[in-house]
């Protein structure tokens, strides 16, 4: 599948279908990643969030492609994988590749905040599924209250509003300890 | 808490744009001057990134194709199982480790719970097969049923998998420094893997961070010799299965060690009696 019908699906919210497509580039990132003291399930990690990064990119505002999908992938993933092997104190060996060059400029700026969006991710995760239920329907499908209330069984759009409120100042709160307490990021 | 909420949602208006423009003025003015309320703008948004990241991340979990190496987790599943079920059955015929028989998987009880990352997309598999002898310091406890095409190396992962030897390597061709932990935590007081400790402490300071297969921290210590014994902050004892654990520490020397490993945690593996 060309890079461009890929970027169509994920505009018209065909999410499933654009990753499915995008999985043909992991075994490069597998590759990668076994050649440097990592394992497929570690590739496998990274590639994950790669496409997940790619992803929110894709939706930004003022996107554009600066080089292939795979090249965009690949050096994301590269990047990834050298701060992790940071955190377990090892360094990565010399990678040659003829699409270095080609590495997005901006991906430094891009990656810089990748740590606490983890953290995030993380501190949302531990709430529990029905938090991570409101919030999603709120933050993401925008659904309005009413229908969250009646969905999820609350008695009122009140009802939704507190718990939604409940669940973020919960996840405010166990996101700054994660982002106080933990040396290293955890992956 | 009403105002909290309130300030909430305004963040939130502030935002997703849809507040309008003077009210934005005046929002921005107040939070130039309130650095309580640009943190929590700033902490509203990294979480409203997190939610839109945690709702991709399970789409694209579902768009993984299924895993060829789907048996690996099954695999250690069952030499855990063999380890447990041998461990009882030595304990219960009173033998010593070197009467220990070879027994077949089929024969043992299937009651160990499945571990928490044993990917749902399991399928049985229909490959040829080996058997892998699973040996601890010479002493075969088991053997299990494995696909004849893996590799060494992954036949040496299985069984590395179930080795519980801890050791620092300090590499004089790299420089490195890698903490080699115990991958297997059974805290049953029988004075084997009780304890999850840091090979070659104290340290001048040493930082154990212990996360469950959800990624979620678990446990965190900062000491000369961290110890996780296997409890949640809460006293109560962390559920069976799979952790992830990593190590950061400053030795005595003053150099870097680090090292990360999975662990199992079993409560329910039965004590082998210490002589």
């Amino acid at each position: 599948m060309d890079d461009q019908r890929i970027i169509e699906l994920i505009h018209q919210g065909k999410d499933q279908e654009a990753f499915k497509a995008l999985y043909a580039h992991l075994p490069k990132v597998e590759h990668l990643v076994r050649q440097n003291s990592g394992r497929s399930g570690d590739a496998k990690d990274i590639f994950q969030d790669a496409l997940i990064i790619f992803h929110r990119r894709v939706r930004s505002e003022g996107f554009t492609l600066t080089s292939s999908i795979s090249t965009f992938l690949f050096a994301v993933c590269r990047n990834l994988w050298r701060d992790e092997l940071r955190r377990r104190n090892k360094a990565m060996g010399e990678w040659k590749l003829d699409a270095e060059a080609d590495e997005p400029a901006d991906l430094t700026a891009l990656l810089a905040r990748e740590g606490e969006f983890k953290q995030a991710e993380q501190a949302l995760k531990s709430l529990g599924a029905k938090c991570v239920d409101v919030l999603t329907r709120f933050y993401v499908k925008h659904e309005p209250l009413a229908l969250i209330a009646k969905a999820l069984g609350f008695s009122g759009e009140g009802a939704a509003k507190t718990r939604k409120y409940k669940c973020l100042e919960e996840a405010r709160k166990r996101y700054r300890q994660l982002i106080n307490t933990t040396v290293a990021n955890p992956y | 808490m009403r105002d909290e909420l309130h300030l909430m949602e305004l963040v939130d208006r502030y935002l997703d744009g849809s507040m309008k423009v003077e009210e934005r003025a005046a929002f921005e003015t107040r939070a130039n001057t309130n650095s309580e309320l640009r943190q929590l703008i700033t902490d509203q948004r990294v979480l409203h990134e997190g939610v839109a990241r945690l709702a991709l991340r399970s789409v694209v979990v579902r768009s993984a194709p299924s895993a060829g190496k789907g048996w690996i987790w099954p695999a250690i599943a069952t030499v855990t199982i063999v380890i447990v079920a041998t461990y009882a059955w030595m304990t219960w015929a009173g033998r010593t480790e070197s009467d220990a028989p070879l027994i077949p998987v089929e024969q043992l009880p299937p009651s160990e719970p499945a571990p928490e990352v044993a990917p749902a997309d399991v399928e049985p598999q229909e490959e040829p097969m080996d058997t892998l002898v699973i040996a601890d310091t010479q002493v075969v406890i088991g053997r299990i049923q494995v696909p004849t095409n893996i590799t060494p190396k992954e036949r040496h992962a299985i069984i590395d998998s179930i080795s519980v030897g801890a050791r620092v390597d300090h590499s004089i061709t790299t420089g490195e420094h890698v903490i080699l932990l115990q991958n297997l935590l059974t805290p049953n007081g029988d004075g084997h893997n009780d304890r999850l400790i840091v090979p070659g402490g104290p340290y001048v300071r040493a930082t154990m961070t212990v996360w469950n297969a959800r990624k979620e921290l678990v446990f965190q210590q900062e000491s000369a010799d961290p110890v996780w014994n296997g409890t949640l902050d809460n006293g109560q004892p962390a559920p069976d299965g799979y952790y992830g654990c990593e190590v950061v520490a400053i030795d005595r020397a003053g150099r870097t060690c680090g090292g990360s490993e999975t662990v199992w945690l079993s409560w329910q593996a039965i004590p082998i009696s210490v002589d």
